[in-house]
């Protein structure tokens, strides 16, 4: 039980900023989204032994927070990604906030999963119960609408220019 | 030059990614410890030292000798048969599978489970109990004293001889607990003449190298020391007459 408490520790001090960066969108606020993930945590330690393999450890956890997020947070059902989920700060980058809002929410989350907590494929399928390809199909087809999205704003500043 | 969509979108996700590291595991530790009422837990912990007279003076490491030969409680001993219980499936599903077992592994008497040495810890007093098992064997189980209160089994580890005659000199484990976050315990028994053991480790907040002096009570050893230490890296046994009988380096 040791070595699995062990991997949790390590996996929060090196992934933690990805995890509450995926959340913040989640939870409306980074603040919001600390919390979440230090409970995760916590709750991760509580109930080490009911991990089955070493190498769901990071998809687990994910699992842990979102349950927070969703059902105490926003009192939504583990399965009901909410509508408004968009990057943290959209004024910041407003174009990648358009198309990211273009995006069914399930997909969006998938997206925030790798471009924000570094999840690896099969870390992504751990974490959203879906097959190790269907993560790649899925990401494929967000990133194709994202840069079309992206390249069309693009021209159309270029055209206005 | 950016050639595909994922390294385009990397590109745009890091320049708007919030890189602030806030993160404090000392406070998921803390959300992780069990939430005991304070005056419930102080007198627990009060008449245990009573019970067992273990100073509650000491931070850490404290002993007293005369805990052992104190009999085991119930919990305790069910710990032991459990452990039966466990290592007769293992026989059983070796079996099944046609695998060979390292050892027939021993069946211990629960109901001879007696304290051998305890320490007095931050989160109450730390225990190791014995109990004689087949082929001359002995098992033991460690555990702190106040995770009995309110439970139905206890919760802790230990082990047993390998075998009748161990073929190294020690058998040590260091480890903690998610009930028990603050704290990291070494534990075990030595099979050469020993009254001492120096534990020497480093804290990973101060950096600090320090040797710890542990009693070797009928050949067990116990320790509690704060979550911040390093796995040792060396233990080293003294006999009565402080010469050095067996030094072993820990893999980390």
């Amino acid at each position: 039980m040791a070595r699995i408490e062990g991997l949790i520790e390590e996996l929060y001090r090196e992934r933690y900023v990805g995890f509450r960066n995926a959340l913040t969108p989640v939870v409306g606020s980074r603040e919001a989204a600390r919390d979440v993930v230090q409970e995760a945590f916590a709750r991760a330690l509580r109930d080490a032994r009911k991990l089955r393999r070493e190498d769901a450890l990071a998809g687990w956890i994910w699992r842990i927070a979102v349950n927070i997020a969703l059902r105490e947070r926003r009192g939504l059902a583990p399965d009901e990604i909410p509508e408004d989920l968009t990057i943290a700060e959209p004024e910041r980058d407003p174009d990648l906030a358009a198309a990211i809002r273009s995006l069914p929410p399930r997909r969006r989350l998938v997206v925030f999963l790798r471009h924000y907590a570094g999840f690896t494929y099969a870390e992504i399928a751990e974490a959203t119960g879906v097959a190790e390809g269907t993560v790649a199909a899925t990401l494929a087809q967000a990133h194709a609408a994202l840069l079309e999205q992206l390249l069309t704003k693009e021209l159309a500043n270029d055209h206005r220019r | 030059m950016i050639t595909d969509a994922d390294t385009l979108l990397a590109t745009r996700f890091a320049a708007i990614r919030d890189e602030t590291d806030d993160s404090d595991w000392n406070d998921v530790l803390r959300r992780c410890a069990p939430r005991r009422r304070p005056g419930t837990r102080a007198l627990v912990a009060l008449a245990v030292a009573i019970a067992v007279g273990i100073p509650t003076a000491f931070a850490f490491g404290a002993v007293r000798d005369f805990f052992f030969g104190t009999p085991a409680p119930p919990l305790i001993k069910g710990a032991f048969a459990g452990d039966n219980t466990m290592r007769a499936l293992m026989v059983r599903w070796a079996r099944a599978h046609h695998q060979k077992l390292m050892a027939t592994p021993p069946i211990v008497n629960g109901a001879k489970a007696h304290g051998v040495t305890a320490v007095s810890t931050s989160d109450g007093p730390l225990a190791l109990w014995a109990a004689p098992a087949t082929g001359g064997r002995q098992c033991w189980f460690v555990g702190f004293e106040n995770d009995l209160i309110g439970h139905r089994r206890a919760t802790g580890g230990g082990g047993c001889d390998s075998s009748p005659t161990p073929p190294g000199k020690i058998d040590v484990g260091w480890g903690w607990s998610a009930e028990h976050p603050t704290l990291k315990v070494l534990s075990g028994r030595l099979y050469v003449e020993a009254v001492s053991l120096d534990v020497t480790a480093t804290d990973n907040e101060t950096h600090a190298t320090k040797t710890y002096r542990l009693p070797v009570v009928h050949s067990y050893f116990l320790g509690a020391f704060p979550r911040s230490l390093h796995s040792p890296t060396k233990v080293v046994a003294r006999n009565a007459a402080g010469r050095i009988v067996l030094t072993f380096r820990m893999s980390r």
